[in-house]
């Protein structure tokens, strides 16, 4: 009879605690909580709970990863004061936040993208869309060159050297937009505009040139539908590709053209997500609860963080994909 | 499905895990309140975990119903031009529970 020393070559570790980075297949026991533990691969999606953020706050930006996030910027609309934009920013390791260096500029609703040390805040609003830009190296915010086009709720994707920020609503004009511009770390240069005015707001991901958009609002200076739509863009030019299967907006979300994820949302309020595979949009394990907030990752490995359900929140919350790699409890009877 | 309802406060890691998100649905609301199914071993063992105190679902209701009613009415105190503004969303809605 083959024992796991025969199978998997090592003993079960006995462990004070678990492994800070254990492998797929590896099991130890944990003698502090007295469970038999394993790494092993989700069959299904789930969500589990992260720490929350230090401030409740809605519009928030955030990119990087799971161990290593920063979330930037927002709002605190708190009654009867009007809503107030912030600049404070926060780094999350997978265990905990930190204050980190504040923007320059408080704003809300900002196209991110890049890493936890390397992020960009582009565009945004103050009331109005502004067309600030700054550049974080993982302590402060530095300014960089201006938008072109003023707009808040804009997708972002890419680097800091190789950014791309696309669509979102103009305030002053009351509509959203197709606008579509690429960063290289110090300058915007207008480039092919996306076939369908949209916000796309916090859903869109991927390298500058393999970026995935999707949703949002296809509103104009009359109102319009949110939208379905997903959008991909390779350097030169945009193509329309399978339809969510939800209308909504305000959902967080990201992603590559190969893997994201879309989840929450309003108008009204759900807890729906939903899962891209590079080819078509499926229903997934819903969220834990109905929320518009901002999210980071890819489609296998990602995070929601703040925003409202429906007064404003602090929570945040992981999102493992199917396939993604998780510790379990063995249980035996 | 039938369901039961609990007061928590979410600590953060650990609070929901890859186990209990496996094991059962658990789906959150305003006050705290957290959904399970109500005839989940597993669900009855999360709970325990997270020192839920048990509601009724009128109970639950009503706590639900008291954070939408405050939401709404700080969403109507906002200036008519900030209600327009995406960050403020929609006026909540009401939320009824299953």
């Amino acid at each position: 009879m083959s024992d796991y020393y025969g199978t998997y070559g090592q003993k079960v570790q006995y462990l004070s605690s678990d492994p800070p980075a254990p492998q797929t297949g590896q099991v130890w026991y944990n003698y502090t909580s007295a469970t038999l533990k394993v790494r092993s691969t989700n069959a299904t999606a789930v969500w589990t709970s992260a720490a929350s953020i230090p401030m409740a706050i809605s519009g928030m930006a955030f990119t990087g990863t799971q161990t290593a996030g920063i979330a930037y910027g927002g709002a605190t609309p708190a009654s009867p004061s009007p809503t107030t934009a912030v600049n404070n920013a926060y780094l999350h390791n997978g265990s905990t936040w930190t204050a980190t260096g504040s923007l320059g500029t408080a704003r809300y609703t900002i196209s991110r993208f890049g890493t936890q040390t390397t992020a960009v805040a582009g565009s945004g609003a103050v009331g109005g869309s502004v067309t600030n830009t700054e550049n974080f190296n993982g302590s402060t915010w530095t300014a960089s060159g201006n938008v072109g086009t003023a707009r808040d709720q804009g997708g972002g994707a890419g680097t800091q050297t190789a950014g791309i920020i696309a669509g979102g609503f103009n305030q002053a004009a009351n509509t959203a937009i197709t606008n579509v511009e690429i960063y290289n770390g110090s300058s915007w240069t207008a480039t092919t505009s996306l076939p369908t005015r949209r916000t796309i707001y916090n859903c869109s991901g991927g390298p500058q040139t393999a970026t995935i958009t999707y949703g949002g609002y296809e509103g104009g200076p009359t109102g319009g539908p949110n939208s379905v739509l997903t959008q991909s863009f390779n350097g030169s030019t945009w193509t329309t590709l399978n339809n969510l299967n939800t209308v909504r907006r305000g959902s967080a979300g990201s992603g590559t053209t190969s893997s994201a994820w879309y989840a929450g949302g309003s108008t009204p309020s759900t807890s729906e997500t939903e899962y891209y595979n590079g080819t078509s949009w499926a229903i997934s394990t819903a969220m834990p609860t109905a929320w518009t907030s901002a999210g980071t990752g890819t489609g296998i490995n990602g995070q929601i963080v703040g925003g409202a359900n429906p007064s404003l929140t602090a929570q945040s919350f992981f999102w493992n994909g199917v396939g993604s790699a998780g510790t379990r409890t063995v249980t035996v009877s | 499905m039938a369901y039961k309802y609990c007061v928590a406060e979410n600590w953060g890691v650990g609070f929901i895990t890859i186990d209990d998100s496996s094991k059962f649905q658990i789906s959150g609301f305003p006050g705290n309140l957290w959904q399970i199914p109500a005839d989940s071993r597993d669900a009855n063992l999360w709970v325990s975990k997270v020192a839920g105190i048990w509601k009724t679902k009128e109970e639950a209701q009503a706590i639900v119903d008291a954070e939408v009613a405050k939401a709404q009415a700080e969403w109507d105190a906002l200036p008519e031009q900030q209600k327009n503004n995406p960050v403020n969303r929609q006026r909540p809605t009401a939320i009824v529970l299953e």
